[in-house]
């Protein structure tokens, strides 16, 4: 994808062109933004000769195109009252008699229909991966339970074999397989020595 | 500098294990291991849970031993 206002390769769906700093519009299908005094408006003129619903400014295919909303005071483009004119950033746009609309405004307006919607905000209420699968942090006092559980004769070996096939603790599961090989070395090696 | 939270693989158990059957070097290693700032969190609290465990077994060894070999001579 190409920025519309540098023409500089940048990423696909990116809202602003991290080269121009302008906001970027795809290369097909259109956009518009309404301009007025409403508080509906995208863009909100506070002056008293902008009406409500003043001028609606539509982007097509890389096109700029303002229209007058039937707007008391009119749209005026370079000077001139216009009821619907192709516009773009050279052109010095005035809504009634004073208030003037800057195209940085129209394209920010644009850019920010444009860019993706945000990520939704973390769900104060959804459990964290390690809630649900399990943390791999093991604190100093559960390794000491662990050791001191793995030491008593029976209990020991079958908590080790219990831990050793629970994967969602991998650093617990890894040391119990290794104390079962340990204590496999050691019965047998008591065997050798019984026997031998 | 940022810790490393990956498991723990099998084979690094096995040789650490393997490790600590040297003497000396063990008990570096475990202090070492400790207080390492830098490593896994779950190795660093693992060897400073032996170290407890080692210690605390050590001194109730001797005290047990001190304790017998006391009432051995006052009988």
């Amino acid at each position: 994808m190409q920025c519309n206002n540098c023409g500089r390769s940048i990423e696909n769906r990116a809202g602003f062109c991290p080269y121009c700093g302008k906001p970027v519009m795809n290369s097909g299908g259109s956009r518009s933004i309404t301009v007025g005094r409403s508080s509906d408006c995208n863009i909100v003129k506070s002056d008293p000769a902008v009406s409500r619903r003043h001028a609606k400014v539509t982007w097509v295919n890389g096109v700029y195109q303002i229209e007058d909303l039937g707007s008391a005071n009119g749209t005026f483009v370079n000077g001139y009252r216009k009821t619907i004119a192709q516009i773009s950033e050279r052109d010095r746009i005035t809504l009634g008699n004073s208030a003037t609309l800057a195209f940085s405004e129209i394209q920010a307006a644009l850019g920010y229909l444009a860019a993706p919607a945000p990520l939704p905000s973390p769900d104060p209420y959804m459990p964290s991966p390690s809630a649900v699968y399990g943390s791999d942090e093991i604190t100093l006092g559960e390794w000491i339970a662990y050791m001191i559980l793995s030491g008593i004769p029976i209990l020991g070996l079958i908590m080790v074999i219990v831990w050793s096939r629970d994967q969602s603790r991998p650093s617990r599961a890894n040391w119990a397989k290794v104390m079962i090989l340990v204590s496999i070395l050691g019965l047998m090696l008591f065997l050798i020595r019984f026997f031998i | 500098m940022q810790r490393n939270h990956e498991p723990v693989t099998f084979n690094e158990w096995l040789v650490l294990h393997l490790l600590l059957l040297l003497p000396v070097y063990n008990i570096v290693l475990l202090i070492r291991t400790a207080r390492n700032t830098e490593i896994n969190p779950v190795l660093s609290n693992w060897a400073k849970a032996m170290l407890i465990v080692v210690g605390v077994s050590y001194l109730f060894s001797i005290l047990t031993y001190v304790l017998l070999r006391g009432a051995r001579y006052a009988m």
